[in-house]
């Protein structure tokens, strides 16, 4: 493939990201007769972890949140740490970093739709500290809490789902109730209180672009760790760029990819790359990148 | 204008496919093993079943006709709900010995092996909870009985005759008001079963 017809067809695959969020999804959650017997999908594929942030309890789960499933093992009375889960999110942070929040997470699809709603919008440039609430809520709820906080058996709760999680009530707890009267029993304070949680996200997701991964998701604050070292990441070409500035103006997520390629908010949704007059901007594989580098230092 | 139109189809078919109510029953398989003692075929039979007691004793469907009630609360040991509730289900079978009922505890788990009926053991001791609790083989049907409930703890009301009384509790019975209701339903069938 020539280079120019390898850049059309990496604008055509950005133009594309709707489309791909939401084949995601339904993969994500592909057992769909499930949300009309309000059953849960409990089979041997729910010992694996998707890659975005997607209840265990959605009726169509295909398998289970890396979050609920990290919370789970380190809560138990017998374990301290899920080498497991860890492994497995190194594994999808090394390969794509939060190129899985812009394509792949159904919450992100979710918060890219209610955007799309017409209202008003509203930057969050002046709320950039907001970001570091993500990591704390990784630390504190999701590793921390569950381990520490026990009863006298030595059990902990999965905080972040049981107490935060707005993905859990959306996808859980209301399709579950809606098909199940037994459900609907159950539901008390806890519903209520993260039901306004839920509610708040929605709000807010209409007026900010993706308010939850900038400033809550532990899972994109993991990923994010993984934009610096992922094989696929972005490059700009010094030499095309014209500094006009027009990627960081149309950066949803206030990045300004001049300044860094790898910055840890960058969920590589395609955006700049669209907006690049020059097409300075690149999405490369680091094998590409080795391979290449090999072969010259085999030439030589 | 055409971007809002396929905005708000999009919209429409997530908030159908959250929002599609079903009135499916959500009550696990009926079992179809009917080589027991007990033959209670009817439409909400509790399944007929062969298991242990935590003490080694045989059990079936026979212990259901000696209570007017029986209170079965499915629970596993890596369950924080099902465990915390433990206590509170022991209060509530003292009360109910009283009244001509009982309550008894099914550990999912606890037919895995030596070592997970030990920790089952355990907890109940350390959580005091002295009712009765069984535990199954691989091969009960009370398996896949117990992997089709919708969540634990899931408790049953199950009259003399081994049917299920009403719906299933979904969730712990750990506050007053759920513990007023079950109370309410129980002495509903206690005073069913005298009218016999």
């Amino acid at each position: 493939m020539d280079k120019k017809s390898k850049i059309s067809a990496i604008r055509h695959f950005f133009q594309k990201r709707n489309t791909i969020q939401a084949i995601a999804t339904m993969l994500t959650n592909i057992h769909l007769p499930n949300f009309l017997k309000g059953t849960i999908y409990k089979g041997n594929l729910k010992t694996v972890c998707v890659p975005g942030l997607n209840c265990y309890s959605c009726p169509g789960a295909t398998g289970s949140c890396p979050i609920g499933a990290f919370q789970a093992v380190v809560g138990s009375s017998k374990f301290q740490f899920s080498y497991y889960i860890t492994g497995i999110l190194i594994f999808f942070g090394v390969i794509l970093g939060r190129f899985i929040c812009g394509f792949l997470c159904p919450f992100g699809w979710f918060q890219d739709l209610l955007y799309k709603i017409p209202f008003k919008k509203l930057s969050t440039k002046k709320l950039k500290p907001l970001r570091y609430l993500k990591y704390v809520i990784l630390v504190v709820m999701v590793c921390l809490l569950p381990v520490l906080v026990t009863n006298s058996l030595g059990m902990g709760r999965p905080f972040f789902c049981k107490y935060i999680c707005p993905q859990g009530v959306l996808e859980g707890a209301i399709p579950l109730s809606l098909a199940s009267s037994n459900v609907r029993s159950a539901l008390g304070n806890l519903f209520a209180f993260k039901g306004i949680i839920l509610t708040v996200v929605i709000v807010i997701s209409i007026l900010f672009y993706r308010p939850f991964c900038k400033w809550f998701c532990p899972l994109g604050a993991f990923y994010s760790l993984f934009n610096k070292v992922s094989l696929l990441h972005y490059r700009v070409d010094e030499n095309k760029c014209k500094s006009c500035g027009k990627c960081a103006k149309t950066c949803k997520m206030d990045v300004d990819i001049i300044k860094s390629s790898t910055h840890p908010e960058c969920i590589r949704c395609g955006e700049c790359i669209k907006a690049c007059p020059t097409n300075a901007i690149s999405v490369q594989w680091k094998l590409e990148k080795m391979k290449k580098e090999g072969n010259k230092h085999e030439k030589e | 204008m055409k971007k809002n139109k396929k905005l708000i189809i999009l919209l429409a078919s997530l908030l159908l496919l959250a929002g599609c109510g079903s009135k499916t029953s959500n009550q696990p398989a009926k079992s179809t093993t009917t080589n027991e003692s007990t033959k209670n075929t009817g439409e909400n039979a509790f399944p007929t079943f062969e298991a242990n007691d935590f003490e080694g004793n045989a059990v079936d469907n026979s212990l259901f006709s000696k209570n007017a009630v029986t209170v079965v609360n499915f629970w596993f040991n890596g369950c924080d709900p099902c465990v915390e509730e433990l206590p509170k289900l022991n209060a509530l079978n003292e009360k109910l010995k009283k009244k001509g009922a009982e309550l008894i505890g099914i550990n999912v788990e606890a037919g895995n092996g030596e070592t997970v009926l030990k920790e089952s053991k355990k907890i109940l001791e350390k959580q005091g909870a002295t009712y009765r609790n069984l535990y199954f083989s691989n091969k009960s049907s009370l398996l896949e009985y117990s992997s089709k409930l919708e969540g634990f703890p899931t408790t049953f009301l199950i009259d003399r005759n081994g049917n299920i009384v009403g719906d299933p509790i979904l969730g712990s019975i750990d506050d007053e008001d759920s513990l007023k209701k079950v109370n309410q339903r129980i002495d509903e069938i206690i005073a069913k079963d005298k009218t016999k």
